[in-house]
């Protein structure tokens, strides 16, 4: 898959909804997820796209397993985006997340971010 | 003589750097000339500097309105600075994979966070040195001491200049690798800042005082502020700790002393109304994080707590809970800016935010140039701007001086009343202690990140598992459940990775699509 092309544009609605009905199936106590670096940071790439994760785990958690991913300083943060734009605080609970923010084709779409850096070029 | 030397080894600025720093200056001009010269604030205005109310005990709206435009023109103002001494040494350089890098004298265009905090810094250390009655400031000339510290020569000696922006670089290129001419994030300068306070180099007079940063990404744990601020408990001869329950609840008497048994009969000294008690029985019972009998004071804090409430801009409702954050009173302002410059929040006009903006170019200080009243006077701002709140970048650090345990008793008693009110639009998560879906996270979790010792540490680990993790990044298929009852999840690399073999030798993948998905 394109680096740069996001996961939800590089397949129809109809197949999206398939591939997430089938997987549900076999995974029913796991919440499929899209994990993406959200367009404006400048964080690496993660290597996985797509998450099966345990329904009882928290924002926090997802955050570590993604934190684990790439080399990140510990002093630098990662905050997790749903749909590009609504923070996720750490203690939510990764099934109360999906219930009010799933998309029509059953997955959740989060996107990971950094905090801005500041500086400016005349 | 010396000196002549080290003239010698520095290089004039070319063309392009000058051309830079006057556009960087009449840029800076032109912005103020937009603020209109009328008075900044009506009458009726709330308005806020650095957790005072300007509004609070005062007769009339003139003595009000001089009282903001005094403050403001005394706070330290740092900005970018030219000439000074090339940034890294040999060493540092030789130890660069570009050794191209032109040698940096002057931190126009990319330095204003650093500048940001800097100045920060300097309005926490004043408040420590006054707050202990170790600085009388009746005019400016007496913040000499403090301004020194930030001085853009830091060669006369290792001790000389604490917080430089020369040993700023070579701590942010160590720690960061991050090189001058690089931007940097709100909790890189904070992270950096406090490493240099409180491992390197103090100014006199704020040796007892200690720097804590933290991230609203991870829990927020009181447990740390006591551990930090306190002496090591002398009847349990351990780190402190919060007390048990008992110990802490708030009794409604308030005529009972402390004397007999701090457990049962703590003194509650807000509460005077017993309107307001009950209130406080509907709830759940307040608690005390501060134990008189166990908790001893040893250092003062600041306390940066960097926060990020959206994507561009913040979301609104978190953005009037962090103004409420950035009123109360033990707060310094907001380390921040607009999106690409940083400023320095100071206080607030209703929802304008009144700054300190470090995008002006002046000439480098030194020991000897300091001396000059004129070259003094570039670290005082006679421009008072104000800028919309909702148009603040969304990355910023909330900052606090808490100068003793009874101002730490307030401030958790302030946050954990946010808490309780604004529910889930509270943006961060604070506990008293780590929350038990952090366990087993192994240092990562600890959100005490001005510790160079544990930072090491952890970095080491994270490299460790990166390896681990690159060894089995191959298989398509992983299933880790590495999770227990409580929905803790452990971090114990060796037997996840035992489990994901063994699982993925038993068992067979029956669907295909399953080889994108990592399962956890």
């Amino acid at each position: 898959m394109d680096s740069n092309k996001r996961y939800k544009d590089s397949l129809s609605e109809d197949q999206r909804k398939s591939e997430c009905e089938n997987i549900r199936k076999n995974y029913p106590d796991k919440i499929p997820l899209i994990i993406e670096k959200h367009p404006k940071s400048k964080l690496e790439q993660i290597d996985r796209t797509k998450f099966l994760i345990l329904e009882k785990l928290r924002v926090y958690q997802v955050n570590t397993i993604i934190r684990r991913k790439m080399s990140l300083n510990k002093v630098d943060a990662l905050y997790l985006f749903v749909n590009d734009n609504i923070l996720l605080r750490g203690d939510q609970c990764l099934k109360d997340v999906y219930e009010k923010y799933k998309d029509s084709d059953g997955f959740i779409y989060l996107s990971y971010c950094e905090y801005s850096s500041f500086g400016k070029n005349v | 003589m010396e000196d002549s030397k080290l003239e010698e080894q520095k290089r004039e600025q070319t063309f392009m750097e000058k051309m830079h720093d006057l556009g960087t200056n009449f840029l800076f001009n032109v912005s103020s000339w937009s603020f209109k010269s009328s008075s900044p604030f009506k009458k009726e205005d709330t308005v806020y500097m650095q957790g005072r109310n300007m509004n609070e005990n005062k007769e009339t709206y003139e003595k009000n309105y001089k009282e903001v435009l005094d403050t403001f023109h005394n706070i330290i103002w740092i900005t970018y600075r030219k000439n000074f001494p090339a940034l890294l040494n040999m060493i540092d350089k030789a130890n660069l994979k570009n050794q191209k890098m032109s040698e940096y004298i002057s931190d126009t265009g990319w330095g204003c966070m650093v500048r940001v905090g800097q100045m920060a810094f300097a309005e926490g250390l004043r408040r420590h040195l006054v707050e202990n009655k170790k600085l009388v400031v009746k005019k400016k000339e007496d913040l000499r001491v403090i301004i020194e510290g930030f001085l853009d020569d830091d060669q006369k000696c290792i001790d000389f200049a604490p917080y430089s922006i020369q040993k700023i670089s070579k701590i942010a290129l160590s720690d960061f690798n991050l090189l001058p001419g690089e931007w940097y994030t709100p909790i890189r300068i904070c992270y950096i800042l406090g490493l240099l306070h409180n491992e390197r180099k103090a100014i006199q007079g704020t040796e007892d005082l200690k720097v804590a940063v933290f991230s609203s990404s991870r829990p927020i744990v009181f447990q740390d502020f006591l551990e930090r601020m306190c002496k090591v408990d002398p009847l349990r001869g351990k780190h402190a700790k919060i007390c048990s329950n008992e110990c802490r609840i708030i009794k409604n008497d308030q005529k009972s002393k402390l004397e007999q048994d701090h457990h049962k009969n703590i003194k509650l000294e807000k509460q005077t109304s017993n309107s307001e008690i009950l209130v406080v029985q509907e709830e759940a019972p307040k608690m005390r994080l501060v134990c008189p009998i166990h908790h001893e004071l040893q250092y003062s804090m600041i306390v940066y707590i960097v926060c990020l409430i959206g994507l561009d801009t913040p979301q609104p409702e978190y953005l009037e809970l962090a103004k409420k954050m950035m009123d109360f009173k033990y707060s310094l302002g907001l380390i921040g800016g607009k999106p690409k410059k940083a400023l320095y929040f100071v206080g607030r006009i209703e929802d304008e935010f009144i700054y300190l903006d470090p995008h002006y170019v002046q000439e480098f200080s030194n020991e000897k140039n300091f001396q000059n009243s004129s070259q003094f006077e570039t670290y005082f701002c006679k421009k008072f701007q104000t800028y919309p709140s909702k148009n603040i970048d969304s990355s910023f650090s909330l900052m606090y001086y808490l100068k003793d345990l009874e101002q730490l008793e307030e401030f958790y008693q302030f946050m954990m009343g946010l808490k309780r009110d604004y529910n889930e639009h509270f943006f961060m998560m604070m506990e008293d202690t780590q929350p038990s879906f952090c366990f087993g996270d192994g240092q990562e979790s600890s959100n005490l990140i001005s510790d160079k010792n544990l930072n090491i540490l952890a970095d080491n680990q994270s490299k460790k598992r990166q390896k681990e993790q690159m060894n089995h990044a191959h298989q398509n298929f992983e299933e880790v459940d590495d999770i227990d009852e409580n929905g803790n999840y452990i971090n114990n690399n060796k037997n996840s990775q035992k489990n994901v073999k063994d699982k993925n030798n038993t068992k067979k993948v029956e669907d295909d699509d399953d080889e994108d998905y990592e399962v956890i």
